[in-house]
C-alpha cells in the first residue's frame, strides 16, 4: 500500500497553498455534478484562527519562546511569545472531493489541507475507495484518520467543533492517520442508532509534529506505527451518544536529526540518524459519553494508554458542559493529562508530565455554514519535577472564523 | 384619525404583516409523490431519513431526502421541529458525517416548486414544502407542528 508518509508535497509558501488550495476548491465545487454516470462533489473547510498569549510561565523550552500553549500537538501547533497575535497554529484550509458512481455503492474520496503549522503544507489526509456492500456494511480502503477519539475524523472542521481548537490534553498524539483497510456497520439497534468499525493498517508519519514538542521546533523525528488493529463502536439515541474504542499497535520512532540541547541553546551538528527503535506495544483504551439535551450541551472523554514493558502509560480526559443560546453557544471545559510512572519497569514517579487546561468558549453561528469563536485557555503545568520539557502554566486568548462550503 | 388611532391601526398592521410572513412559511408537510404507495411517517420517521440514519421507508422501499435550499426559512421550522436541531446543527452533523465518508448530506431542490416536481416524478424522494404549495401531484405525510 501507498504510504503518503506526512505527505508534504513541497509547497513551501502558505500562499502558494492557500491559492492552490483555492483554485481547486473552486474548481471541484464548480464541476460538481453527474458526468458520464459518475456523481462528482466538492466540499472544503476553512479556519482562520488568531491567537495571543495572555501570561503564563516566562522561560524557554527547547528553541521555543514561552509562555506557550500546544494548540496541536500532531501538527505542532505550538502559540508562543507574548507580544503579537499569531495566527498560524490553528488556521487551516481543506478541500475534498468525491466520486461516485452506481448509485453511490462505490465511490473514492481525496482531501488535502494546508495548515498554518506546517507552513501551508500541502498534506494529503484522506484518500481512499468506498465500497458499499449493502445499506448497512460499508468498506473502505486506503488511507483514513486513526479514529482514536470521538472527534478525531472531523478534527480539522472547525464548524463541526464546539471549541477554537480541540483539548489538547486529549487530543494530542503522535499518530492521527494510518493506511489500511476498515469494515463499517451502521443500523438500528432497538431504537439506537449504531456504528460500528473495524481498522488494521500501519501509519508511517515522516516529520512527526508531536515530537518537535519535545525535541525542538526543527527537529525530525519519524514514526512509524504497525501492526494496527482496532475498532468502535458509538451509540446514539435522542439526546446521549456514546463511543467506545480500542486500538493497538506496535510503535517505534527515529530521530533524524538531532534534539536540542538547552546546555549549548543548538541541535548537534554532528548528530547521527539513529534507526528505528524496538517495537513497543500500545495498547489504547477510550470512552466518551456526550449528550444534547434540551439547549445543553455536554462533552466527556476518557483515554487511557497501556504499553506493556514501558515505564509509563498515558491518562488523558475532558468534561464540557456548554448551552446553546440561538445563536450563541457558551461553553466551560476542562482538559487533563496525566502520565503515570510504572515503578516496577524503572519508570520515575516524580518524572512524569502533566498538565490540565481550563478553556472558556464562546460560539456565535454566523449562517447555517459559518461560525465565530472566541476561547480563552489557561494551561496549568502539572508535571513531575524531574520531568522535562517543561512548559509551565499558559494562558492563550483565541478568536477563529470557522466555514463549510 | 387621532395619533392612539393611528399607532394601534400601524401596530394592528405590522403585527397581521408578521402574521402573515410567519404563517406563508408555517406548515410545512413532509410530501412524496402521489405515485407512491408510502401513506404516512411519524415525525421520528421523518427525522431519521433527513439526518440519514434511515435509508428506505417503514413498510419499504428506497427513502432518499431532498431538502429545501439553506437560504429558505422552511428548512430551519423543518430541522427546529422535526429533528430537534437548529438548521446550523444540522449542518454541523452533515459536515461530520460528509467529511468521514459516514454519510452523504440530502440534495437540495431550488425551491417548493422544484422539489415538488421531483418528488411527482420519483416515488423514492422525499422532501417538505409548504402546506400552501401542495397538489395533485404529491401525497403529505406528515404535517409538521
Amino acid at each position: 500500500m501507498t504510504e503518503f508518509i506526512g505527505g508534504n508535497v513541497k509547497s513551501k509558501k502558505l500562499v502558494q497553498s492557500l491559492a492552490l488550495l483555492g483554485a481547486l476548491a473552486t474548481a471541484v465545487y464548480s464541476h460538481a455534478g453527474e458526468v458520464n454516470g459518475i456523481d462528482f462533489s466538492g466540499s472544503g473547510f476553512l479556519t482562520l484562527g488568531a491567537g495571543k498569549m495572555m501570561g503564563g510561565a516566562h522561560n524557554n523550552v527547547s528553541d521555543y519562546n514561552c509562555p506557550c500553549f500546544i494548540g496541536d500537538y500532531a501538527q505542532a501547533g505550538v502559540y508562543q511569545g507574548d507580544k503579537e497575535f499569531q495566527w498560524k497554529p490553528d488556521s487551516k484550509l481543506g478541500v475534498q472531493g468525491t466520486a461516485a458512481f452506481d448509485n453511490r455503492r462505490y465511490s473514492i474520496t481525496a482531501q488535502a489541507v494546508a495548515r498554518g503549522a506546517r507552513d501551508g503544507a500541502v498534506n494529503l489526509e484522506w484518500l481512499y475507495g468506498s465500497y458499499k456492500l449493502n445499506d448497512k456494511i460499508t468498506f473502505q480502503a486506503g488511507r483514513k484518520r486513526l479514529p482514536m477519539f470521538y472527534y478525531s475524523d472531523t478534527q480539522d472542521i472547525g464548524v463541526a467543533l464546539p471549541w477554537a481548537h480541540l483539548p489538547p490534553q486529549l487530543y494530542g498524539w503522535e499518530a492521527v492517520n494510518y493506511n489500511g483497510v476498515n469494515m463499517m456497520y451502521q443500523d438500528q439497534w432497538d431504537g439506537w442508532s449504531t456504528t460500528a468499525n473495524l481498522l488494521a493498517g500501519k501509519e508511517t508519519y515522516k516529520d512527526s509534529g508531536y515530537w518537535k514538542i519535545y525535541n525542538g521546533s526543527q527537529n525530525r523525528t519519524d514514526v512509524k506505527w504497525s501492526n494496527i488493529l482496532g475498532g468502535d463502536l458509538t451509540l446514539s439515541k435522542d439526546w446521549l451518544e456514546t463511543r467506545l474504542v480500542y486500538i493497538q499497535s506496535d510503535t517505534q520512532t527515529k530521530n533524524v536529526n538531532g534534539t536540542w540541547d538547552a546546555a549549548t541553546l543548538s541541535y548537534d551538528p554532528g548528530f547521527i540518524e539513529t534507526e528505528f527503535g524496538p517495537a513497543a506495544k500500545q495498547q489504547i483504551y477510550g470512552i466518551a459519553i456526550n449528550a444534547d439535551y434540551m439547549n445543553w450541551l455536554v462533552r466527556t472523554e476518557f483515554i487511557h494508554i497501556n504499553r506493556p514493558g514501558l515505564n509509563f502509560k498515558d491518562f488523558a480526559q475532558i468534561v464540557g458542559v456548554g448551552y446553546r443560546l440561538g445563536k450563541w453557544q457558551p461553553m466551560l471545559t476542562w482538559s487533563r493529562y496525566k502520565g503515570t510512572a510504572v515503578v516496577d519497569q524503572g519508570g520515575d514517579p516524580e518524572g512524569q508530565e502533566g498538565h490540565a487546561t481550563t478553556a472558556l468558549s464562546l460560539r456565535y453561528d454566523l449562517t447555517t455554514s459559518s461560525a465565530v469563536k472566541m476561547q480563552i485557555d489557561s494551561q496549568r503545568d502539572q508535571s513531575g519535577p524531574n520531568w522535562a520539557p517543561n512548559y509551565g502554566d499558559a494562558r492563550l486568548l483565541t478568536f477563529t472564523y470557522d466555514m463549510v462550503f | 384619525m387621532s395619533k392612539t388611532q393611528l399607532i394601534f391601526a400601524r401596530s394592528v398592521f405590522c403585527v397581521a404583516s408578521l402574521m402573515t410572513a410567519y404563517w406563508s412559511h408555517a406548515g410545512a408537510v413532509v410530501v412524496v409523490s402521489a405515485k407512491s404507495p408510502v401513506s404516512a411517517l411519524t415525525k421520528e420517521q421523518s427525522s431519521e431519513i433527513f439526518m440519514g440514519k434511515a435509508t428506505s421507508f417503514p413498510g419499504g422501499g428506497a427513502a432518499t431526502p431532498l431538502d429545501q435550499p439553506e437560504s429558505s426559512p422552511l428548512r430551519d421550522e423543518f430541522y427546529t421541529k422535526v429533528t430537534g436541531k437548529s438548521a446550523s446543527q444540522a449542518k454541523s452533523y452533515w459536515s461530520k458525517l460528509s467529511f468521514t465518508g459516514k454519510g452523504t448530506p440530502p440534495k437540495e431542490g431550488h425551491n417548493s416548486a422544484d422539489i415538488k416536481k421531483q418528488i411527482a416524478d420519483n416515488p423514492n424522494l422525499v422532501g417538505y414544502i409548504e402546506n400552501s404549495a401542495v397538489d395533485g401531484s404529491v401525497k403529505v405525510l406528515f404535517a409538521v407542528q
